[in-house]
């Protein structure tokens, strides 16, 4: 009977508690969130150093192997060499990553904030976002764009003190008003989701789906290979900033306007460093 | 309190597994339910305030790196403690295919409440492929690490010598 009891204090406890965080103001429930990411953020980042120091191994110890199997006689010195090259080779890609970035900060007009890419996806499986290390601490708050050296990749969503949750372009609820470089032709760009087949590689579903940009004039001529750019509307994303080149152009089934396809310039599945425009 | 420490320590660890390590198969968005299936193995073999405790603990944590409402894993975590508590006469606890059941359940439950609150909410891009696949992934994924999950917290608990504070099998007798 006291066990009965008991339980039935527990579950309403529980039940409680669901019914509070469920109507929680979008304000009372982001701070719930970063107290949360900002007690686990110092792990997080001790286990996003592990991660790359255990990838920097396994891929040592991949080139190790090979390199056994094709000289046995020489394959411990091969083996340290090409550890050692491939150190090196990551060193200099990292290098040339970040001067690149570094002198694309400086040559930008916009105050910019370089952030480090930590996480990939929302643990609820349905929405594209990457999460990056700064958050409102750097100055960082939500509906900033957040853009690379090549182009624009989303912008922030939820933002804690320490980190940030970022809307990928690609993601379908992603709106954000463009514009074809050459004759100015503006429509809105639509993330188009994940691809459902995995055909070229073992990939269930896939993110690599270009954007899709609509409302475009049927007055404009539209063709492949033009530049889009950010339009400046919306007042989150910056006027001029590139966002992608169109690959296939159609008339809308309505006849109204015409849709495009656009391939992003950044590159979104190898995300590591971003900058957030902080205006 | 020994036990709340491990407990502390494996929630903590499965949250970093579960947002640090993503599935490439799913294109790098996917990720495997190591949180859920701790909540079942805590639902299933201890007692109620320590699964009432992983119920919360672990539903905050998913909440807090989804995007959206918080509160939805929270109260399908309770849910999952609820049924093993309330079916502990009828279950065998320790049984593999048990372990298998709540798991899937959990976490195609979450998959399918999250999907309907942001569907409501006006989500845009949603395909049945996409859901099917989906759900295919939720289900395969927990049929996988929960009995994972659950041997290794056995193994952790009896080389830890806290197998006495267990609630022990449960059989229909």
């Amino acid at each position: 009977m006291l066990a009965l009891r008991n339980t039935r204090i527990y579950f309403g406890v529980l039940v409680l508690l669901v019914l509070i965080l469920l109507n929680l103001p979008m304000r009372g429930a982001r701070r719930v969130r970063g107290v949360i990411r900002d007690l686990v953020y110092p792990f997080e980042t001790s286990a996003v150093t592990g991660r790359q120091r255990v990838s920097k191994w396994l891929s040592a110890a991949g080139n190790k192997h090979r390199l056994l199997q094709e000289n046995e006689r020489l394959a411990r010195a091969l083996a340290e060499c090409e550890f050692r090259m491939q150190e090196l080779k990551q060193i200099r890609r990292e290098n040339d990553a970040l001067r690149r970035q570094l002198g694309f900060a400086i040559l930008s007009p916009r105050p910019l904030l370089l952030a480090e890419v930590t996480a990939r996806g929302e643990l609820g499986g349905w929405w594209q976002t990457i999460r990056i290390n700064k958050g409102h601490r750097d100055g960082v708050l939500p509906d900033m764009a957040v853009i690379t050296g090549d182009g624009v990749v989303g912008r922030t969503l939820d933002v804690t003190a320490r980190s940030s949750e970022v809307l990928l372009i690609t993601d379908p609820n992603s709106k954000l008003s463009a514009k074809i470089d050459r004759n100015m032709a503006f429509g809105i760009i639509h993330g188009a989701g994940v691809r459902t087949s995995g055909k070229d590689q073992l990939e269930l579903l896939a993110s690599a789906r270009p954007a899709e940009m609509h409302y475009l004039p049927t007055t404009h001529e539209i063709a492949r290979g033009d530049q889009v750019l950010t339009s400046g509307l919306g007042h989150v994303f910056p006027e001029g900033l590139p966002i992608g080149e169109v690959v296939r152009v159609a008339l809308h089934e309505s006849g109204l306007y015409q849709q495009a396809e656009v391939q992003p310039f950044a590159d979104l599945r190898s995300l590591r460093y971003v900058f957030v425009v902080l205006e | 309190m020994y036990l709340w420490c491990v407990f502390l320590l494996c929630m903590l660890v499965a949250l970093l597994l579960e947002i640090q390590v993503p599935i490439p198969m799913m294109g790098g968005w996917g990720h495997l339910p190591w949180i859920h299936a701790l909540v079942v193995y805590y639902a299933l073999h201890q007692k109620l305030p320590m699964a009432f405790a992983a119920a919360v603990l672990g539903g905050l944590c998913v909440d807090a790196y989804t995007v959206g409402q918080p509160g939805i894993a929270i109260l399908l975590y309770g849910l999952v403690v609820y049924l093993a508590d309330r079916f502990r006469r009828q279950i065998i606890s320790d049984a593999l295919i048990t372990a298998v059941v709540f798991g899937m359940f959990a976490n195609l439950g979450f998959y399918l409440l999250r999907l309907g609150v942001i569907w409501t909410e006006g989500y845009r891009g949603l395909s049945v492929s996409r859901v099917l696949v989906q759900s295919g992934f939720s289900l395969a994924s927990a049929a996988v690490i929960t009995p994972f999950v659950g041997f290794l917290m056995r193994a952790i608990h009896r080389g830890l010598d806290l197998m006495s504070a267990e609630e022990g099998p449960h059989v229909n007798t």
